[in-house]
C-alpha cells in the first residue's frame, strides 16, 4: 500500500486501529506527510465544494437557455415589425389610394387689411367670391410670377374640389422650392379623390 | 399521501437519484413559478436589494438539494416552497450577518429549519469563479464521485449512482480523483483563503 493509498485509508477511516495509530506516529515525525495529509483534508473539503459547483453550472446553464429565449423573441418581434413597416411603406408608396387622404388647407397669405394686391385677392376667394372673377383679377397681377399664379389659381380650384381644372394649373416645383412637397401631395390627393370617383 | 407531499417525495426521490434526476430537480425548482414569487415577496416585505433575487433564490435551492443529498434521512413533513424560502431568508442573513443582530427566528407559516442547513454552501462568493476554475480541470465523473464520497456515501451506493459495475470499481474511481485534487490542492496552496470560513 503506497502512501497515497493508505492516507486515503485512513481519512475514510479504513484502516485497523493499530495501522491507524502507526500512521498518526508517521504524522508527527514526517513533515512531508504530514503536508500531503494537510492537503487530503483541504480536498475533502473542497469535495463538498464541488456538488455546489455543479449544481450551480447546470442553474447557469438554464437562466442562459432562459435568457437565449427571450433574445430570439426580441429578435424575432423586432424582425416582424421592420418587416411589417417595410410592406406599410411599400403599399403607401405603390398605391396611394389605399387609405383616404383628407384636404389640407394651403397656407393662404394675406389677412383683411393687407395692402398686397394677391393677398386681397385670395382673401376675397376665402370670403366666398367667384372663382372665375378672382381668377381673371390674379391673372391680370403684374407683380406676382406667373407659376406663383398659377399654384394659387390651382389652389382655389382644389379648394372648391375641382379636381380636373386644378391639377390642370399645377405648376411644376423644383424640389429645393418651398412649394414642392405642397405641390407633390397636392398631385396625390387629385389622385386619389378621382380614384375615388371612377 | 396528499398531493403536496407526494410533489415533496418526488422532488427529493428526485435529487438523490444520481446526476440527472438531481440537474431535472433544481431546474425545475429553479422554474417554479410559485417558488419565484414567494422569493420576490420575501425580498420586497425584508426590504431586501431587488438585486438580490438571484443569488438568494440560487442560493436556497442549492442549499436545499445540498442537504438533501448529504442527509440521507432528510424527510420534509412541510411545505417544500416555504421550507426553501427559509433557507433563503436565513442564508442571507448569515451571508450579512453584521446588518441583522437580532436573532430573531426565521420562520414562514410551520416551517423551521436545522441552523447549518443554509451554511451549506461552500464555496466563498467573491471567489467562486476562481474556485470553480480550479476544480473544473477536473472531470464531471471525477466531481460526481468525489461529491457522493464527501457526502458520506458507501461505495456501493456511489456505484450505484454512477452506474458502474461494483463498488470496487466505485473505490478506484475515488481513489483516482482524489489524488488528482490533492494534486490540484497542492498546486494552487491559497485555494483554502477561497473556502467559506463560517466561524
Amino acid at each position: 500500500m503506497n502512501e497515497t493509498e493508505e492516507l486515503q485509508k485512513y481519512i475514510d477511516g479504513e484502516l485497523s486501529e493499530t495501522a491507524s495509530m502507526d500512521f498518526e506516529e508517521k504524522l508527527k515525525t514526517d513533515k512531508t506527510l504530514d503536508k500531503h495529509y494537510q492537503s487530503a483534508i483541504l480536498a475533502k473539503r473542497l469535495s463538498g465544494g464541488l456538488l455546489e459547483m455543479d449544481m450551480r453550472e447546470v442553474l447557469r446553464k438554464s437562466n442562459n437557455a432562459k435568457n437565449l429565449r427571450w433574445i430570439w423573441i426580441m429578435a424575432a418581434s423586432i424582425l416582424i415589425a421592420i418587416v411589417g413597416v417595410f410592406l406599410f411603406r411599400s403599399m403607401l408608396q405603390s398605391e396611394p389610394s389605399t387609405y383616404t387622404m383628407e384636404y389640407r388647407e394651403p397656407m393662404w397669405p394675406g389677412t383683411r387689411g393687407s395692402s398686397d394686391e394677391l393677398d386681397l385677392l385670395l382673401y376675397q376667394f376665402r370670403q366666398g367670391e367667384d372663382l372665375q372673377f378672382i381668377k381673371r383679377q390674379l391673372l391680370g397681377v403684374e407683380e406676382v410670377e406667373d407659376r406663383m399664379k398659377a399654384y394659387w389659381i390651382a389652389e382655389m380650384f382644389l379648394a372648391r374640389s375641382e379636381m380636373d381644372s386644378a391639377i390642370i394649373y399645377l405648376p411644376d416645383f423644383p424640389s429645393s422650392h418651398g412649394k414642392s412637397l405642397r405641390a407633390e401631395w397636392f398631385r396625390d390627393y387629385v389622385e386619389q379623390q378621382k380614384n375615388r370617383n371612377e | 399521501m396528499n398531493e403536496s407531499l407526494r410533489e415533496v417525495n418526488a422532488i427529493l426521490t428526485k435529487i438523490r437519484s444520481g446526476r440527472a434526476g438531481r440537474d431535472e430537480a433544481i431546474v425545475q425548482l429553479y422554474k417554479d413559478q410559485k417558488l419565484r414569487n414567494g422569493f420576490k415577496k420575501m425580498i420586497t416585505t425584508e426590504g431586501w436589494p431587488k438585486s438580490t433575487f438571484d443569488t438568494i433564490f440560487t442560493d436556497a435551492i442549492i442549499a436545499f438539494a445540498s442537504s438533501v443529498i448529504r442527509r440521507k434521512d432528510f424527510q420534509l413533513n412541510s411545505n417544500l416552497r416555504n421550507y426553501i424560502l427559509v433557507i433563503g431568508k436565513r442564508a442571507y442573513r448569515r451571508k450579512n450577518a453584521k446588518k441583522f443582530m437580532t436573532t430573531s427566528l426565521d420562520e414562514i407559516g410551520d416551517v423551521k429549519i436545522e441552523d447549518d442547513i443554509a451554511m451549506d454552501l461552500i464555496i466563498n462568493d467573491e471567489h467562486r469563479e476562481l474556485v470553480q476554475m480550479v476544480l473544473s480541470r477536473l472531470g464531471r465523473n471525477c466531481r460526481e464521485v468525489l461529491t457522493y464520497w464527501a457526502s458520506e456515501y458507501n461505495m456501493k451506493e456511489i456505484a450505484d449512482l454512477m452506474g458502474y459495475k461494483s463498488d470496487m470499481m466505485a473505490r478506484k474511481k475515488k481513489y483516482k480523483c482524489f489524488k488528482e485534487l490533492m494534486e490540484l490542492v497542492e498546486k494552487y496552496p491559497n485555494i483554502e483563503d477561497l473556502l467559506r470560513t463560517h466561524e
